[in-house]
């Protein structure tokens, strides 16, 4: 089985607005992301972690360097069918129900009827909105179209979850109930790469955590080696801002 | 083809449910009632007159709704982020482009179709009979404003909402004077002028080519060669554009 994300000497540049030259925003990113693990993609404001998965997506072109999911290049589109994706602050049809939204996104994938029907009804149940399911998305508070954008990018039953800040600005109640979620789909089998900013979130669910800074991965290792192999009692918020401080002390 | 028509499916739902749309359908139905009830000419003129007005309506409110409906569909997607969920499933850019020009195309058929059905109605408690040559207008009217979707769909794609709003408009203003402000500016200009001139009438579709309204006020109609090439007229400018658009949406960074 070929890794599920595969990034090699990855560099995505900007044409910079002051001056001549380019911006460069991902710096020779690598990373190999396997079946089962749950990463997380950790960083500052600015770091390069969406523009890193818009590249993954493809909705973006990187500017050098390789990215394969499954094995094949990102823009082969049926990669796309293994994959579930939550944007960052998700956004939906503020004219559709979650139903209506849900039964889109079911058709894209092929499923029939009944079965997206029952899908659709297991998923609103699972993220708790099923007593929603036909009140228009404008109502929708930020959590609840939050819990919506993972159903919806579980609704292809998804090897491959692609999640940009899962619980960014979300009450800790339904950031909770978000985290277990994740939690019982990697233990059914699913591989998560995620991005954040909720460091003891990172702490509670990943496997592998990898350290971005000015488009640069400055490190990645598997949780406990990240935690236990550093100072005593260093909390990954500890490391985080140590390995980022010497990041920025390295090229002053 | 799955793919295109379920985009095309949920733009039409969107759209039919935005209230602006509402609101101009409305107003088209008034002011086409309201023309019935000018009775200050004798029945001949006043069904002239009704003809008239009534197709310039449809036709005007017809190109409203279209850039209404139309302008704001990709950039919208985009700054909403609605795209991304649905790119990130087996969906082509192109397939999410042509769904929304299909789906453009559903709610100005849906449009044009309920204000002509007005006209139609009126026109036949007037007349007693349904003309021929007010059905081949209308249907000259609904294919005009395919090919002004896709230049919207194409601007779309490379500009702003208002400045595609603007060069819209401008097209579509010019695409009606061009055979007659065109050719005077040509003939009349000299160096750079002349060329800018040329350049525009060359690539601007000629509009009024689907303008048939003063054959059928005076109760003529078009020969059915004629519609065909209107009809090859749109389908060639609208597949132009369409290709520019997809190739200009393929390379974009969302």
């Amino acid at each position: 089985m070929p890794p599920l994300i595969l990034t090699e000497g990855l560099v995505k540049e900007y044409k910079s607005t002051i001056g001549k030259g380019n911006v460069r925003v991902i710096d020779n990113l690598n990373l190999k992301i396997e079946e089962g693990e749950v990463f997380a993609f950790i960083g500052p404001n600015g770091a390069g972690k969406t523009t890193t998965i818009k590249l993954l997506l493809n909705f973006i072109f990187p500017t050098e360097g390789k990215i394969l999911l499954f094995g094949k290049p990102s823009n082969d589109i049926s990669t796309r069918k293994e994959i579930g994706f939550l944007p960052e602050s998700s956004y939906y049809y503020r004219y559709l129900n979650p139903v209506e939204l849900l039964d889109m996104y079911g058709r894209i994938f092929r499923i029939g009827k009944r079965e997206r029907l029952k899908k659709i009804e297991e998923l609103l149940s699972m993220v708790g909105l099923e007593d929603f399911r036909h009140m228009p998305l404008r109502n929708f508070s930020k959590g609840m179209l939050q819990r919506l954008g993972l159903a919806q990018a579980l609704i292809n039953d998804p090897a491959l979850l692609i999640l940009d800040e899962p619980t960014s600005g979300l009450d800790p109640i339904v950031r909770r109930e978000i985290r277990d979620i994740l939690r019982r789909l990697n233990q059914d089998g699913k591989t998560i790469f995620f991005s954040s900013h909720e460091l003891s979130e990172v702490e509670m669910i990943s496997h592998r955590v990898g350290i971005l800074n000015r488009g640069r991965l400055i490190r990645v290792d598997r949780l406990n080696e990240l935690v236990s192999g550093g100072m005593a009692k260093e909390s990954l918020e500890d490391i985080f801002i140590r390995l980022i401080k010497e990041d920025v002390d390295k090229d002053v | 083809m799955y793919n295109i028509l379920i985009v095309a499916g949920n733009t039409f739902r969107e759209a039919v449910r935005r209230k602006i749309l509402h609101a101009l359908l409305i107003l088209t139905l008034i002011i086409i009632a309201a023309t019935s009830m000018f009775s200050f000419f004798e029945l001949g003129v006043q069904v002239k007159f009704l003809k008239d007005m009534s197709l310039a309506v449809i036709s005007l409110f017809g190109m409203l709704i279209t850039i209404v409906v139309a302008v704001n569909q990709i950039p919208r997607e985009i700054e909403w982020r609605t795209i991304y969920p649905l790119l990130a499933k087996p969906v082509k850019r192109g397939e999410f482009l042509l769904g929304k020009f299909l789906g453009c195309i559903w709610v100005i058929f849906l449009n044009v179709g309920l204000m002509s059905l007005e006209f139609m109605v009126i026109l036949y408690s007037k007349e007693n009979l349904l003309d021929i040559g007010i059905l081949q207008a209308i249907f000259l009217i609904f294919i005009e404003l395919i090919l002004f979707l896709s230049i919207i769909i194409f601007f779309s794609t490379v500009t702003s909402v208002p400045a595609n709003s603007c060069i819209s408009l401008f097209v579509y203003i010019l695409g009606h004077m061009k055979s007659a402000y065109l050719n005077y500016l040509i003939s009349r200009s000299e160096g750079i002028k002349k060329f800018i001139a040329k350049s525009f009438y060359y690539l601007l579709p000629n509009l009024e080519n689907f303008n048939i309204k003063e054959a059928i006020i005076h109760n003529a109609t078009v020969s059915v060669p004629y519609i065909l090439k209107a009809i090859s007229y749109c389908a060639v400018y609208t597949t132009i554009f369409l290709i520019l658009a997809l190739f200009f949406f393929g390379k974009k960074e969302l």
